[in-house]
This record gives structure tokens, C-alpha cells and sequence, in this order.
């Protein structure tokens, strides 16, 4: 069991990550507009 | 069998039937209006047809077409451009009848329809198009009629006062959010193994691991989204007002202090999942209330600039555009037909007619001569003018209403929404609680007395309350949005949802706000000739008899006269002379015989004013033109009265016209009033609102004052910008059926708070007694906690405010 002494700080390091993504893509402006990009897939590119 | 159903016929752009009478034999493509039309046209020969294949996929609902086919000469004064470092110019204009993703479609294909656009990002939910465009092959306002043509109108939207805070802090939020549910699902993970060791057994080390990490965690989740909370209960302390995020503070700080107490000394309860989990919902409830008030301030941005910033200056020959600052007293400014007043002054030359219900809230049109004055705002509606300035810029009578507005609202108080008040008296009452219990304790078992007292406050942490009013107040607000009810936020909800006094103003609220076709004495046969000669004419009267009368062709009246009021017209071989009895005289028709004139002056009587209509030299006809009453009002007001709200009307008009609305819609005559000016609607709003809960209904800026001296300011759709600003709500496009609605949705979203308000002191009280009699153990608080966040989840979800009425 002593793994989880190493297991843990990586999983912490893992969610620290995740959490400077999120909060880059926040100030990116990413969650501004949640319903326009979604509908922008359907339209093809060449039209 | 083969039963023939009425076939429906679509409108080729929108799909929504067309009604009967615009069924077009001649053509295969029909249309439900002219906008519709307009913007099929307009599609079909930019190549655009798969705008349609987009709609038929995407199956949203289909709207009309909301082009109004303005020129939008002004937008591109108004509109706030930015020039980027390439050349290219770039603004945000806002729309409406944008609705579905095909509508994103067309709109981003701006740059190949309209030479010079460069590019085109479309925002759905904030209704907004972001445009780029090189200014020397285009400008702003002939991209505009492009977008008008496709079915959109167009509004230059400002990031008004507090868009970019509002912008930054929902981003901070997001952020906190972020971190705080992070943190908290990592701290649940080590509690799964805490709690399970509780049952099963764990090894001191690991058990000691999972705490530290635990500890870590939380002090991280304080000091970083947690300290949102303690910098609104230092804000509290210093300006003693009693807020939620006191209660709020004491708990998490007594929870944090002692878990970080009884991890370094290795036992005892250590609260961090419940912590952070508190801290992570709170968050996210904030956030979503943020969210829905923002909507509101979206909606507002969908109206006109009140006046033009710029004014063409006539010096010697030439004429040169002068931003309105720069315009100086005695200037003589040109103002063409169509045109809104950029100063205040008076006409130097030319006769026109001015529409003045931005200043008034009168829709009837005033004509005007050399030497009477004007104000900033007016719409010059027929001929050219050149006006002498007075002043201009932050001098008009404009601008200084809009000062006043902007006091108003700086004066008014901010409303201690119920859930601050019951903090206050709360956080007392856990403080008490807690400092007696300490002393008893001491005396009962000294070494359990400070476990003891902790327990108690955190597990009275007011999680429920802190949770209850945003989630409450964010669904009722989403639910309002939906019917068009925008409103501005959560205490104006806590404000309505009592009984008052509900003050309407008269034109274009109560009453359409332009002139209509109220009654047609004399010759039916005529109606369809006048309709036609009217139709050519651009005049608020003769629209309205046009419109009013309902032309069956469209073939062309020969106008052979017209002047300031009246017109001269030859229709089918017949002389029709049609307009006031002035203009009548002067073209040589003989005065009205004893019963024309009985109808002319019932029609005066009325306060309307009559329109006279000759065949030859003889009067045949009268067309009485009025505002005529909205045909919701009167159900409305009924409504209204038996929830318990006393109706008044407060108007710019003369008491005769306000006397006879009064009495069409069912308001007593002793609450109706007339003859008041912006300032004293302001001045009576203000008096009544120091007896008690009044609501303000208007909507031009001759209402502004008062919408901001209203307990609660409610801005009717058409408004002008002013008015929007200053008030709390905003009716976008709905009528007034939904005054009732709002009303009473606003009674429903407080009940639901104060039915979870009393949830929630009700479950503290319980867990205050368990803690103070020492039973509160680390598993059963874990439980408890988010229990009650739950039940309160479930509460404000069961709130059925704003649904449609059964």
C-alpha cells in the first residue's frame, strides 16, 4: 500500500494541471459563449 | 377516403403561416410580411440558399424576420468603433430576431454578401455580432442595412457602465468554481478512504496521509475561492450591515481553525469535506444568479441611442459634422427629415412636424415654425430644419434628465433582501448560542467544552440559507427571461412580491404610443381611396390611416397637392381632399354641415383628433385618429386590483385624454393624473414611494426619473435606452398580460425563499441542539451537511413561479 505515497502527490500534481488548463481556457474567454460554437459544426467549411 | 384539409400556406422564408390575406396568387413564394420578404430577397440573391437546408437540419423554431428596413445613418456615429493596427475597423452590434443556428450561418457568411467585411462572429446568447471591416470600402451603416435587409435589426450596443466589471467578476467566479470543485472532489476522495476506515479499519499512517492532504487542500480552497466569503463578511462588519457571507465566514473559519487544530494534533474531527463542499455549491448557486441577471442587461442593450452625437453644423456654405460637444450656442445646425434633434434650440428656418415623445410621451406629432423651440431628441419627421442652438452636449434638457436618472439611482437604497436579514439576526443568535454553551460546558466537562462549541458552529454554518436565495432567485429569473420578463436581479423580485401602489404611464404603455385609426364616420366606400392616397404619404397620420383602413390594392392615388397637414389626391377619377379642417378650408371645401360637425367635435370631445375627408368640395367623411387603448390593459388592471395593488395612471398628456383612458381601463379617476412633466412624474414617484412599495410602468425617457424613483421601475418594449437603464425590469416584446405575471411570479420565487429560509433555521436549530448537547459526531455532521444543501436543491427546484398560468 505504500504506493499511494507516491500515487497521491501524482494525482494531486494531475489535478493542479487540469485545474491551469481550466482556468487559462476561463480567461480565454473559452465559456464566454457555450451555444454558438455548437451549432457552428454543423455547417461545412466550403460552402 | 379523401378529406381535403385547409391547407396552411408557409412563408417561404420564416415557415409560419401566412395570413389570409397576403396569399399572393401571381407568385409560388408567399410571405407572412414585408420583413420575411425582404429577406428572402435579400438571401436568394447573395446565393445564400442554404441558409434554408441549415434551418430545415437544425429543426430549431422558426421566427419572423425582424428587418424594419431602417438606414441606420447614425450608426456609425454611435457605435463604439475600434481601428485596429491593420486598418480594419471593428464593432459590436447587437440584434434581434437572431434564433437558431442558421441564422449564425448567414450572418458569419457576412463577408461575402457585403463587399469589405472581413469578418463576422456571431454570439448567440448574447445576441451580439462582432463585425470587422476595412472602412475604406464600406461603412458601418450600409453593412447595417445589409443585416436589416436579412431580417435583423440592428442596434449599436455600448458596453454600458459596469458591463466590463460584471465581465470580469462572472470570470473570477468561473475560476473559484474551477479550483473550489477540484479541490473538493479530491478532498471527497480521500474522505472515502477516512470514512471507510472509520468502519474497517485503516493504518495510523495512511489515515494521518489522507488528513494532511486533506488539510492542504482546504487551506488552499480558504484562502483562495473561500476568501470570496470573508472579504464579503469584512465588507459586512464594516458597513454593519448584516450580510449571508458572515454566518457563512464564522463557520468555515471554526471549521478550518479546528480541523487544522485536530489534524496536526493527530485525532479528532477534522469537517474538510464538508468545507469544501459547502464552499464549491455556494460558489456554483452565485454563479448561476450571475448568470441569469446578466441576461437582463443583454436585453437592455437592444435599444436606440437616445440622440445623435454628431450635428452637421452650417458655417457660411459649408456644412461640417461636428461631434455635439464640440457644437457651440448660436450655431445653426441642419436637421433633414427623418433626422433626430441634436440640440436644444429653436428652428431658424423651415416647417415641419416633430414627433416628441422623447421628451413628452406624446406619439401625436406637434408642428413647428421659425422661431419655436426644440429639444435634444425630438424626431424631426417632414421637412428640413435648420435650428439655432442653444445648447448642446451635457446642456440640453436631455442630458440633464439623464443626470437626474443617474442620481436617482445612486441615491437609492440598496434592499436588505430577506436572506441578509435573517444572517444578521442569525449570526447573532450562533455567536450567543455558542459563548453559552462554552460556559456551560466548562462547567459540566472542561476538555470538551471548546469541541463542544466548534461543532456547533460549524455545523450551523448557514449552508441552506446561502444556497436558497441564488438558486430560487436564478430560476425564477431564467423562467422570467423566457417570457421576455427581464429582470435585474433578485431583490427587485423580494421588492414586488408584496401589495402597493402600481403606477402606469399613459401613452405607450396603457395605450399603443401612435396614432391609430379609432372610428370612421360617413361613407364606407371611400375608406379604400383614402387608404390609398394615405399610403404615399409618410406621415404617423396618414400611416395610421392607411393601415387603419386597409387598402385591398396597391394601385398608386395620383397626389396632386399636399402640404404640412393634408393631402390633395385624384383616386379613380375622384378628387379627395383629405386632412384638418384648416387644411380643408384653405383648399376651398366648403365647412362642415350640423351633423359632420356634431361628429367633429364628439371626436374633439374625445380628445382625438378628427381627420376630414371631401369629395369635391363637400365633406363626406370623418376618421378620428387617437391612441388607441392596448387591448390587454383592461384585464390586466383587474388583475392587477385583485392581487391587492392599487392602479394609477401618471401621464405628459392633458387630464381630459387621461381622465377617458383612466375610465376605458378601470382606474378610479382620483388616481389618474395628467399634465406632468418629467420632473414632477419624478417628484410624485419619489412622495409615493416614501408611503411604501410603489411600481413604476413606462417607457419613453420622459419616464426615466421616475423609473429610477420607484421602488421598482418595470420599462415596457419599444422604450428608449433611458428608460431601460433606469428601470429594474424590462418587458422585451411581451405585453402587458405578463405585468400580473411577473407580479405574481415574483410572490411565488419569495415564497420558495422564505419557505427554504425557514428550512433552513428549522434544521439548524435541530443540529444546534444535537451540538449543544455534545451527540454531534464527525459521520453524522458529514451527512447533515450536505443533506440540507439538497433539500434546499430540491426546494428551489419545486418553485413553479413565471410557468404559464393554467
Amino acid at each position: 500500500m505504500s504506493v499511494i505515497f507516491i500515487a497521491l502527490p501524482v494525482t494531486l500534481a494531475l489535478a493542479a494541471f487540469f485545474v491551469v488548463c481550466f482556468i487559462w481556457s476561463a480567461r480565454k474567454g473559452q465559456f464566454e459563449d457555450l451555444e454558438t460554437p455548437a451549432m457552428r459544426v454543423l455547417f461545412d467549411e466550403d460552402d | 377516403m379523401n378529406t381535403e384539409a385547409p391547407i396552411e400556406i408557409q412563408c417561404s422564408h420564416c415557415g409560419l403561416a401566412v395570413p389570409k390575406g397576403l396569399v399572393r396568387d401571381d407568385r409560388e413564394e408567399q410571405f407572412c410580411c414585408g420583413a420575411c420578404s425582404m429577406a428572402y430577397d435579400m438571401i436568394r440573391s447573395c446565393g445564400m440558399e442554404g441558409y434554408y437546408d441549415v434551418a430545415q437540419i437544425t429543426g430549431a423554431a422558426r421566427e419572423r424576420a425582424s428587418g424594419k428596413g431602417k438606414r441606420y445613418d447614425d450608426l456609425d456615429a454611435a457605435a463604439q468603433i475600434e481601428i485596429r493596427d491593420n486598418g480594419h475597423a471593428s464593432t459590436q452590434l447587437t440584434l434581434k430576431g437572431m434564433h437558431c443556428a442558421a441564422c449564425v450561418w448567414l450572418l458569419e457568411r457576412l463577408p461575402r454578401m457585403c463587399e469589405g467585411v472581413v469578418e463576422a462572429r456571431v454570439s448567440m446568447p448574447r445576441a451580439r455580432v462582432t463585425l470587422v471591416w476595412d472602412p475604406d470600402a464600406t461603412d458601418l451603416a450600409s453593412i447595417a442595412r445589409t443585416i436589416d435587409a436579412l431580417g435583423y435589426e440592428c442596434f449599436a450596443y455600448y458596453a454600458g457602465i459596469g458591463t466590463a466589471h460584471r465581465k470580469k467578476e462572472r470570470d473570477r467566479y468561473l475560476v473559484r468554481i474551477g479550483v473550489a470543485g477540484a479541490i473538493a472532489g479530491n478532498i471527497m476522495l480521500a474522505s472515502v478512504a477516512l470514512y471507510a476506515g472509520e468502519f474497517v479499519g485503516i493504518e495510523p499512517v495512511y489515515e494521518q496521509l489522507f488528513r494532511w492532504v486533506s488539510m492542504g487542500l482546504t487551506i488552499v480552497m480558504l484562502a483562495w475561492p473561500g476568501a470570496t466569503f470573508f472579504r464579503g463578511a469584512i465588507a459586512a462588519i464594516r458597513t454593519r450591515t448584516p450580510h449571508i457571507d458572515l454566518p457563512i465566514s464564522v463557520g468555515l473559519l471554526a471549521g478550518g481553525l479546528v480541523g487544522t487544530w485536530n489534524t496536526v494534533a493527530g485525532s479528532g474531527e477534522i469537517y474538510f469535506d464538508s468545507l469544501s463542499a459547502l464552499t464549491f455549491f455556494l460558489l456554483i448557486g452565485r454563479w448561476l444568479q450571475a448568470q441569469q441577471q446578466e441576461r437582463a442587461f443583454d436585453a437592455v442593450a437592444m435599444t436606440d441611442a437616445l440622440s445623435p452625437r454628431k450635428a452637421r453644423v452650417l458655417r457660411g456654405d459649408e456644412s461640417y459634422e461636428l461631434p455635439v460637444e464640440e457644437v457651440r450656442r448660436d450655431d445653426i445646425v441642419e436637421v433633414r427629415a427623418g433626422e433626430t434633434v441634436p440640440v436644444d434650440g429653436e428652428i431658424a428656418t423651415g416647417d415641419s412636424d416633430l414627433d416628441r415623445s422623447v421628451m413628452t410621451g406624446e406619439s401625436m406629432p406637434v408642428s413647428v415654425h421659425a422661431g419655436d423651440g426644440v429639444c435634444a431628441g425630438d424626431v424631426n419627421l417632414t421637412a428640413r430644419l435648420t435650428v439655432r442652438v442653444l445648447s448642446a452636449g451635457r446642456e440640453t434638457r436631455l442630458s440633464q434628465l439623464m443626470e437626474r436618472v443617474e442620481e436617482a439611482m445612486d441615491r437609492r437604497a440598496p434592499i436588505q433582501v430577506l436572506a441578509n436579514k435573517v444572517a444578521g439576526v442569525f449570526v447573532m443568535t450562533v455567536l450567543a448560542l455558542a459563548a453559552l454553551t462554552f460556559t456551560v460546558w466548562m462547567a459540566i466537562d472542561a476538555s470538551r467544552a471548546v469541541g463542544v462549541t466548534i461543532a456547533l458552529l460549524v455545523i450551523t454554518c448557514p449552508c441552506a440559507l446561502g444556497l436558497a436565495t441564488p438558486l430560487t432567485v436564478a430560476t425564477g429569473l431564467g423562467r422570467a427571461a423566457r417570457r421576455g420578463v427581464f429582470i435585474k436581479g433578485g431583490d427587485v423580485l423580494e421588492r414586488m412580491a408584496t401589495r402597493g401602489e402600481i403606477v402606469f404611464d399613459k401613452t405607450g404603455t396603457l395605450t399603443e404610443g401612435r396614432c391609430t385609426l379609432t372610428s370612421w364616420h360617413g361613407d364606407d366606400s371611400l375608406r379604400e381611396p383614402v387608404a390609398r392616397a394615405e399610403a404615399q404619404c409618410d406621415h404617423p397620420v396618414a400611416r395610421a390611416l392607411s393601415e387603419g383602413l386597409d387598402p385591398t390594392s396597391d394601385a398608386p392615388a395620383e397626389i396632386t397637392h399636399t402640404a404640412g397637414r393634408g393631402v390633395v389626391a385624384l383616386v379613380d377619377g375622384m378628387l379627395l381632399t383629405i386632412g384638418s379642417e384648416r387644411f380643408l378650408r384653405e383648399q376651398g371645401v366648403a365647412p362642415p354641415d350640423r351633423a359632420m360637425r356634431a361628429v367633429i367635435d364628439d371626436v374633439m370631445a374625445r380628445a382625438e383628433s378628427p381627420v376630414l375627408v371631401a369629395r369635391g368640395d363637400r365633406i363626406v367623411a370623418v376618421a378620428s385618429i387617437g391612441d388607441a387603448v392596448r387591448p390587454e390593459a383592461v384585464a390586466m388592471i383587474e388583475r392587477v386590483r385583485a392581487m391587492g395593488w392599487t392602479p394609477r395612471v401618471l401621464s405628459g398628456d392633458v387630464q381630459g385624454v387621461v381622465d377617458q383612458v383612466a375610465r376605458r381601463v378601470g382606474i378610479d379617476a382620483g388616481h389618474a393624473v395628467g399634465g406632468a412633466d418629467p420632473e414632477q412624474k419624478a417628484m410624485t414617484l419619489r412622495r409615493l414611494a416614501q408611503r411604501g412599495t410603489v411600481v413604476m410602468v413606462g417607457d419613453g425617457v420622459n419616464d426615466a426619473a421616475a423609473l429610477a424613483e420607484a421602488s421598482v421601475g418595470v420599462a415596457v418594449s419599444g422604450g428608449a435606452e433611458a428608460s431601460l437603464t433606469a428601470a429594474d425590469v424590462f418587458l422585451a416584446g411581451a405585453g402587458l398580460e405578463e405585468i400580473p405575471v411577473m407580479l405574481s411570479g415574483a410572490r411565488g420565487v419569495t415564497r420558495t425563499i422564505k419557505r427554504t429560509v425557514a428550512f433552513s433555521v428549522t434544521y439548524n436549530t435541530i443540529c444546534a441542539t444535537l451540538a449543544i448537547a455534545g451527540l454531534i459526531n464527525p459521520l453524522l455532521a458529514a451527512v447533515l451537511m450536505p443533506a440540507s444543501s439538497l433539500m434546499v436543491l430540491t426546494l428551489a427546484r419545486t418553485n413553479r413561479s413565471f410557468r404559464p398560468c393554467p
